[in-house]
Order: structure tokens, then C-alpha cells, then sequence
């Protein structure tokens, strides 16, 4: 969900919009983040289905709740609270887990150089405990920083900082095999 | 070997990988890597495991699932305020027979001075003798000398112990159905105001004829 400084100005100003009772505005927003959305629901979550569901569900919920918003943080960390919440919640109720390295390949996967240490990668990320799964995904999928992340996860800046190093730990802990093994192979 | 700079180094890479380093401490790691090739090493490969994550985009859903989206997404709004209005009328319905109950309660204790003056009032419905003759009361008929009592009601009035626990049902009902409890307080304090009856204090303003014409018109529309 990469936004720009005038993109967020339109954000603004269509929130503003939807707030004075104009509708189209709200499909408008909808439009402008959709991709965003969903992509971070799949990447919390591994499976299309529940990715939509989220996403979906996501900008119901801001509808419902848009005319609360204050502008205290953007539309788009805002949103990205609401995922956050809902992929933690779809998490929480699944009886079976489905790792994140069984989910389809991504689209750059398919005939790289680097499919196993790709495949490594997804599947040390998929083994985050979700806390810092979602921390990392933020930051290096969504490229956030510290305070937005701070404001959609709900957490501290410190808290932010300090999970995302850890996640960073955790990652390289569980690739140093496959990293070792990769150079081996080069 | 580990040493105390290399698991500083550690730490202040997280830092380099989230981009928001501190230019004295990045000049420190960059030291730190030229002097160390194992932690050059370790370095350059979570530097490449990130760059392939982040590179990684998940499978496109194509270009059917995007033209839908907008269109699912209306449905599920649409659904939304059908919810939201039939939650709204029943939290309505179930203040209004709130008044009602309490409304009714007044005239049967009280009877208006100006009739008590002016003596019993002649019940519309009781037997009439004859064209151009004046209706008599029935001779046991408490309505002629109650008249508040002779007001037509159309359904038993609930006491306020049953509409309260009404409403407390619909409630429970509604957050059941995955209402939060602060879409339910924004709902409820839409009530008064989203109805004609509104005003500064609608409750209170209510006559018992309006708050039981209300409540009828309300059950109604419940269906």
C-alpha cells in the first residue's frame, strides 16, 4: 500500500467528501486501496479466501466507522489497523493451519533464480509468531515506519522497534541453514 | 569469533533493515563489517532474504475478482444498513412501548378536573336507545365513570419489567449478529433523533395518545 504525500492529500479529501454525505467518494477510497488491502490480508493470512473475506469485511467496517474517523492517523494506516484486527481474528478461529509456504506461489516465484532460498524465506516468515509476522510484514512489505506501524498495530513505537528486531532475529536464526546451504550451492 | 561488536552489530542491522538508522550508529556498523567478514557475511544475506520478500508480490486474483470487488462490497453495505435500520426501529419500538407503558399508567389514576366538574361523560360505545335519542350508560359500565379507561386499546400493554426486557433482547440479539457494543450505542442514540417524534427531550414530551399511536405504528412496521 504505497502512498504518496498527494496521494494521502486525496485521501483526505475524500474522506472529507464521504463525511459530507457524498457516497462515491467512499468507492473511490475503495478503488484507491483495494490492491493494498487485500495484499496485506494474504500476506498475513496465506489464502486467497480468507484474504478476500478480510478485505472485503475491512472496508465495511470503514464504512461503518469512517464518520468516527478523526484523522488522527491516515486513511491508509487506518485501514491498516482494521486488517491487522481481522487477520489476527480469522487466525484465531481456524481449526487447521495452513503454512504460509503451502499457499500459491507468488507471481515473481515462478521461475527465478532464487526459488529455494525464496521458499526458505516465505516459509521462516510463515513461522513468526504472528505478532511479529504482521510487524515485519508492515515494514518490509508495506514499508511503514516505526510511528505508523505503532498506529495500526496498536502497539508502542518502542514495542514496534523492539518486535520488529526481534522478528529480524528470529528470521535470521531459522535462514542461517539456508543461507549457508544457498552460498554452498553458488 | 563473537564479539561484543558483532552482537552490536546485530542489533543496529534491524535497525539499517527497517531504514530508520541513526547516521552516527550506521557509521559504527560500517566499521564494525569492514573489520569483521563474518558479520559482513551474515549481513549480506539478510539483506538478500529481505530484498526477496519484499520483491515478492502474492498471486493476482486476476482481473474478474477486481471488477467485482466494488460490487460485492455494495452488497455487504446494503446488507449492512438493512440490519442497521430494522436494528433501529426495534430499539425504537421497544422505547416507544417503554412510553406507552408509562403513559397509560397516568390516566388511570387521574381523572381531568374539568370533567369531574362537568360529571360523567357519556360513553360513545355504549347502547343506544334509539335514532335522536341520547345514549345511556350501561348500567355496570365503569367507562362512564372513568373515561380514561374507556380508551380503545388495541393491544395489551406491556408493563415496563417486559419492555425492558425486550429491549434488553434485542440487544443480546443484536450483538449475536456481530453488532459491537459501540455500533449499538451510536444506533440507540440515533433513535430519538431519527424519528419525527424527535426533539430536545422526545421521551418526555410524549402524550400518551402520540406515545401509544407510536408504538402501534412501530409494532407494525415490525411486522
Amino acid at each position: 500500500m504505497e502512498v504518496g504525500p498527494d496521494r494521502q492529500d486525496n485521501d483526505e479529501r475524500l474522506v472529507a467528501r464521504f463525511l459530507q454525505g457524498d457516497e462515491s467518494a467512499f468507492d473511490s477510497l475503495v478503488v484507491r486501496h483495494r490492491q493494498g488491502v487485500y495484499r496485506l490480508a494474504y500476506r498475513l493470512l496465506g489464502r486467497h479466501e480468507e484474504a478476500d473475506d478480510v478485505a472485503q469485511e475491512a472496508f465495511l467496517r470503514a464504512y461503518r466507522s469512517l464518520r468516527g474517523f478523526r484523522g488522527e492517523a491516515t486513511f491508509r494506516t487506518w485501514v491498516t489497523r482494521i486488517v491487522i484486527n481481522l487477520a489476527l481474528s480469522v487466525r484465531r478461529r481456524r481449526t487447521t493451519s495452513v503454512p504460509l509456504e503451502d499457499a500459491p506461489e507468488p507471481r515473481s516465484d515462478a521461475n527465478g533464480p532464487d526459488t529455494a532460498l525464496r521458499r526458505q524465506v516465505r516459509k521462516a516468515v510463515g513461522g513468526l509468531p504472528p505478532r511479529q509476522r504482521q510487524v515485519l510484514v508492515l515494514k518490509v512489505y508495506e514499508g511503514m515506519k516505526f510511528t505508523e506501524i505503532a498506529q495500526a498495530a496498536g502497539m508502542s513505537i518502542g514495542t514496534a522497534k523492539a518486535t520488529f528486531f526481534q522478528a529480524v532475529r528470529n528470521l535470521r536464526a531459522r535462514l542461517a541453514p539456508a543461507a549457508g546451504a544457498q552460498d554452498g550451492e553458488a | 569469533m563473537t564479539t561484543p561488536g558483532c552482537r552490536k552489530a546485530r542489533d543496529w542491522a534491524a535497525q539499517m533493515f527497517a531504514g530508520e538508522m541513526e547516521p552516527e550508529a550506521r557509521r559504527e556498523l560500517d566499521t564494525h563489517l569492514r573489520a569483521c567478514p563474518a558479520c559482513a557475511a551474515e549481513e549480506e544475506n539478510i539483506r538478500r532474504e529481505l530484498s526477496l520478500l519484499k520483491t515478492e508480490d502474492p498471486p493476482d486474483p486476476g482481473v474478474p475478482y477486481w471488477s467485482s470487488f466494488s460490487g460485492r462490497l455494495r452488497t455487504r453495505i446494503a446488507a449492512y444498513q438493512r440490519r442497521r435500520r430494522t436494528l433501529r426501529l426495534a430499539a425504537l419500538a421497544a422505547a416507544a412501548v417503554l412510553v406507552a407503558a408509562l403513559a397509560l399508567l397516568r390516566p388511570r389514576h387521574e381523572v381531568p378536573p374539568r370533567q369531574i366538574a362537568e360529571g360523567p361523560v357519556v360513553e360513545r360505545t355504549a347502547p343506544v336507545a334509539g335514532e335522536g335519542q341520547p345514549a345511556l350508560p350501561a348500567p355496570e359500565d365503569v367507562t362512564a365513570r372513568h373515561p380514561a379507561a374507556a380508551r380503545p386499546s388495541p393491544a395489551r400493554v406491556p408493563s415496563v419489567a417486559e419492555a425492558e426486557a425486550h429491549l434488553d433482547a434485542l440487544l443480546r440479539q443484536a450483538a449475536a449478529e456481530g453488532q459491537a457494543p459501540r455500533d449499538l450505542e451510536v444506533i440507540l442514540d440515533e433513535v430519538a433523533p431519527a424519528h419525527p417524534l424527535d426533539g430536545a427531550d422526545a421521551l418526555g414530551q410524549l402524550s400518551p395518545d402520540d406515545g401509544r399511536s407510536l408504538s402501534e405504528d412501530l409494532l407494525d412496521t415490525q411486522g
